[in-house]
């Protein structure tokens, strides 16, 4: 202990990068699993995962392009790209200024999409947002709505990306908006839902309800279905923001619901998926399925298929299922084991539903299953990492 | 193991202060720490205490290394015999080291609390305790003024405030005499006392590297280390405070009796003999001639 006067200098040197490296471990370990955002158009998939967003096309079984061109380690993506008209619009969770800087940089960038390729970036917007983009966008003809985790919907040209009007709620925006008939509907997880008369601005009208809302609202006639976390499916009158009636479930209702053969079907985050009546509200049929239902359920043809995943036991062995269920009385079709938790909505292309995982080791996996059957037609791990 | 026994919990103290204290999370993290430091008092206030009793003994320490310094065993031995173990010697360092476990936990329990992403919130339903209502707490409110909670400060206030105070309760937790400073000035203190020189350094060092994390912490993290900061530094100074005049005179390096290298080795095997510094200076004087009775009993076996 007594040293000689070589070493003296050695022990402080010693002991600060231990403390440098036990404190940088253990504080960059977040319990922070980001899951995919996935959308479809035709045979094409698009996936926002980890470091990048990419798109591929599952009947011909190849990627098409992957954004950035080089992975960005300080990048993160998980809202689900948005698509209309070739036109390809994502946001981002912010890139840290690095070590000396504590903003962040949140982007949004808008591309235009050619057969095969991405071209150039119609715009990035670097200075619109200033905390993450979560909700995935909504887009008119000529204007993308977004919303951001700094409490803003925004409201872009699609061609300049220009800032044309910007709504404040009172916190965070996760949920997609709806674009309908120069109506924005917007959730929040202020536990608001708001009505914008998009050529005015105004506020149209104000639903508040008893939990957040952190997925979008499904609209369907003249009802808008908004999911809470307050264990309730409501529905809303889109003319006045009246709740027309609220459905029951056991626990936070998380992921949108999915309308079909008048019944709305939406699922709870303890395994409880629900079919009710879409002007009524009454309970069609129920059932339990294993793991929690996060994401919203697809509608496809009479049948429903639903994403599952374990939240016990040890985190890295925990799986998924997709399971396909007569839509009508929810008996189950067929059933699939997936290699880790089903928390990103199931999509459908032409033949095939398609889900997305994030794996053990952190990689994004694409499975394609036939409808039909459920066989497992392709699995494509492309090299993106969390 | 970790997030059973660290994470979760202060998740749930958190969700539940937030929810008595008027859904203000910056008043839940205040409350919070002072709780924290309220539960680590006893071991702070031990090894604060150990910390003055080794600064006490300094002079002690220094006579033996000047007398033994190129004999390490003999020295050694000498320094056990004053009651000088390595252990009591980091003892001051061991209550700024426990916050690190707690810093880390807090880190990853105000990220989930707050909920910043969905798998974040999605976590947070995993953890918190069946009597908590979390729907009716959320969302969590992560703003106070011009922070995001969730959130480095971009204005740097809080960086600067971790450094500064961090520094500042260092210096109170191993303040040092006046004789000790000069030797510091004159370049002795590392020659003479690696140990003094570490301390030093951490002093310098610490701060700095906190300043700096800081600078990706998220604010409420920020917030948390400023004020366990202040609340030790004012426990320092109180104890230093609640001390006898003559411990602090000793402290203050002004003590006229320590002057022979065995009388002082002496001296401190007796206030170390499971007697605490305190109680050793009130009686100098029974110490010496207990002294001065060893010294005639070595010249009679002689």
């Amino acid at each position: 202990m007594y040293i000689t006067s070589k070493r003296r200098r050695v022990p402080p040197v010693i002991i600060f990068l231990l403390l440098g490296a036990f404190f940088v471990a253990g504080c960059t370990q977040l319990p922070n699993e980001n899951w995919p955002g996935l959308t479809a158009v035709g045979d094409t998939v698009y996936v926002a995962f980890g470091q990048g967003v990419l798109a591929v096309d599952v009947e011909a079984r190849e990627e098409r392009w992957f954004f950035p061109d080089e992975p960005n380690a300080a990048l993160t993506f998980f809202a689900a790209p948005s698509v209309r008209d070739e036109r390809v619009v994502f946001g981002d969770y912010g890139q840290s200024g690095g070590f000396f800087n504590p903003n962040t940089t949140v982007s949004i960038y808008a591309f235009e999409e050619e057969a095969e390729t991405l071209l150039e970036p119609l715009w990035v917007r670097t200075d619109i947002a200033e905390d993450r983009i979560v909700a995935p966008a909504a887009q008119s003809a000529d204007t993308i709505f977004i919303g951001t985790a700094d409490n803003h919907l925004l409201a872009l040209d699609a061609e300049s990306g220009d800032l044309q009007w910007e709504f404040e709620t009172e916190h965070s925006i996760w949920a997609q908006p709806i674009y309908h008939e120069g109506i924005l509907y917007v959730a929040s997880l202020d536990n608001n839902v708001y009505a914008l008369d998009v050529e005015t601005q105004d506020l149209l009208w104000e639903a508040s309800l008893s939990g957040s809302v952190a997925s979008g609202p499904t609209l369907s006639g003249q009802l808008l279905y908004v999911p809470s976390f307050d264990r309730q499916m409501h529905a809303l009158d889109i003319a006045t923001g009246e709740e027309r009636w609220a459905a029951d479930a056991g626990d936070w209702v998380w992921g949108s619901p999915t309308i079909g053969g008048g019944l709305v079907y939406y699922g709870d985050i303890s395994g409880n998926l629900f079919a009710v009546d879409a002007v009524t509200g009454e309970l069609s049929w129920h059932r339990v399925l294993e793991g929690a239902i996060q994401s919203a359920p697809l509608f496809v043809d009479g049948r429903l298929f639903v994403g599952t995943g374990e939240i016990e036991g040890d985190e890295e062995a925990r799986t998924g299922q997709l399971i396909a269920l007569d839509a009508a009385n929810g008996d189950i079709l067929w059933e699939q084991e997936a290699p880790a938790p089903v928390f990103s909505a199931p999509v459908a292309t032409d033949e095939n539903i398609v889900v997305a995982l994030r794996t053990a080791e952190g990689l994004l996996q694409l499975l394609v299953y036939d409808q039909d059957s459920g066989a497992l037609e392709w699995d494509f791990t492309p090299v993106i990492e969390e | 193991m970790w997030d059973t026994f660290i994470i979760d919990p202060m998740v749930n103290a958190l969700l539940v202060l937030y929810g008595f204290l008027g859904t203000n999370f910056f008043l839940a993290i205040a409350v919070f720490t002072v709780l924290i430091r309220l539960v680590t008092l006893p071991l702070n206030l031990k090894q604060q205490k150990a910390m003055m009793r080794m600064q006490e003994m300094q002079p002690e320490i220094q006579k033996i290394r000047k007398k033994y310094g190129d004999n390490p065993q003999k020295m050694q031995e000498e320094m056990l015999k004053i009651g000088v173990t390595p252990g009591a010697q980091l003892a001051g360092c061991l209550p700024l080291l426990l916050q690190f476990p707690i810093l880390i936990g807090l880190y990853q329990a105000i990220y989930l609390v707050l909920g910043s992403t969905p798998q974040a919130m999605f976590e947070l339903t995993q953890r918190v305790y069946s009597m908590i209502d979390l729907t009716q707490l959320l969302p969590i409110n992560n703003q106070f003024y011009w922070l995001n909670l969730a959130q480095p400060d971009p204005y740097f206030v809080l960086p600067i405030l971790v450094a500064a105070t961090t520094f500042a309760s260092q210096k109170l937790l191993t303040a040092v005499s006046p004789k000790k400073e000069e030797d510091d000035k004159k370049g002795k203190e590392e020659d003479e006392n690696p140990m003094a020189g570490m301390a030093s350094q951490m002093q310098i060092m610490m701060p700095l590297m906190m300043g700096f994390a800081a600078l990706s912490f998220p604010a409420g993290v920020s917030f948390y280390w400023v004020l366990s900061s202040v609340i030790g530094a004012a426990q320092s100074l109180l104890i230093r405070l609640s001390m006898p005049d003559s411990t602090q005179e000793k402290l203050a390096g002004e003590n006229p009796e320590l002057q022979p290298v065995e009388a002082e080795v002496a001296q401190a095997a007796a206030s170390s003999g499971k007697t605490s510094g305190r109680r050793d200076s009130k009686n100098g004087s029974r110490s010496r001639s207990k002294k001065r009775s060893r010294r005639k009993k070595k010249r009679s076996r002689r």
